[in-house]
């Protein structure tokens, strides 16, 4: 299973996705390679959708592990290293550098931002309606 | 706050660049938005789909204005996001409808 989670074709490492999600608890083993996986942009949301069922309550912890060491959105969250690592405080703090006066700061914000979105577990979904996500984004944008 | 409605008209192209880089990021952020919340059973959450099409055309409209600036690199960066917006990709670099969608709460992967 760990070598067609990493297979070359995105269908072979789809069923095997399946295949764990069937498994679920049952899965835990997988977790550490799952959250490999999620390293890769391009298959981390399959890595994501397997993770928040088989191990829930470590899931966002570990997938923003993977952020935090990313080239492209890791600096923006190692930002944030007090915040908090639960979704609310890491999107709050988001929020918060998202409107930050150096461009730079609120460029990386938002690019982080999609990605924490990304790893949201499904329940955590609506604290982007708590805090105001699309309004605070609407903001951004000149009238 | 960086008051993109000041920065997009300052004088200064580099500040407009880091304006319009800054626009550039909201569609990725608007479309991977969309797909989190598609289909939620969670009424509030779900409701969010009706709040981003208008924010997707303010977004737009900014970064359309952008694409008619003076200095080539804030046209270049406009341009460019829009036809990311338009290129009928979805968050995950999917055509849309045919890539996989985030699976639903509880549910398979599609």
């Amino acid at each position: 299973m760990l070598e067609l989670l990493k297979d070359k074709d995105f269908q072979i490492r789809l069923a095997a996705v399946h295949g764990l999600k069937a498994m679920k608890s049952d899965a835990p083993e997988f977790v550490p390679a799952l959250a490999v996986m999620a390293r890769d942009a391009e298959n981390r949301w399959l890595a994501v959708s397997v993770l928040h069922e088989i191990a829930p309550a470590s899931s966002f912890a570990r997938l923003l592990e993977t952020l935090q060491a990313d080239k492209i959105v890791g600096p923006a969250l190692r930002r944030l290293d007090k915040a908090g690592k639960d979704p609310s405080s890491v999107i709050r703090g988001l929020l918060r550098d998202l409107k930050d006066a150096d461009v730079k700061v609120s460029r990386g914000a938002a690019e982080a931002l999609e990605q924490v979105v990304l790893i949201l577990p499904p329940e955590d979904c609506l604290t982007l309606k708590k805090q105001a996500v699309l309004p605070q984004s609407r903001r951004l944008c000149p009238r | 706050m960086p008051t993109l409605s000041k920065q997009g008209n300052a004088a200064d192209a580099g500040t407009r660049r880091q304006s319009v880089e800054l626009l550039a990021q909201l569609p990725a952020l608007m479309m991977m938005i969309e797909q989190r919340v598609a289909g939620s059973p969670n009424n509030d959450v779900a409701q969010l789909i009706g709040e981003i099409e208008p924010l997707r055309q303010d977004i737009n409209t900014a970064l359309d204005q952008a694409r008619n600036d003076s200095d080539l690199q804030v046209r270049r960066i406009a341009r460019r996001a829009l036809r990311m917006d338009s290129s009928g990709q979805d968050g995950f670099g999917f055509p849309l409808g045919n890539g996989p969608r985030f699976p639903r709460f509880g549910g398979a992967v599609p």
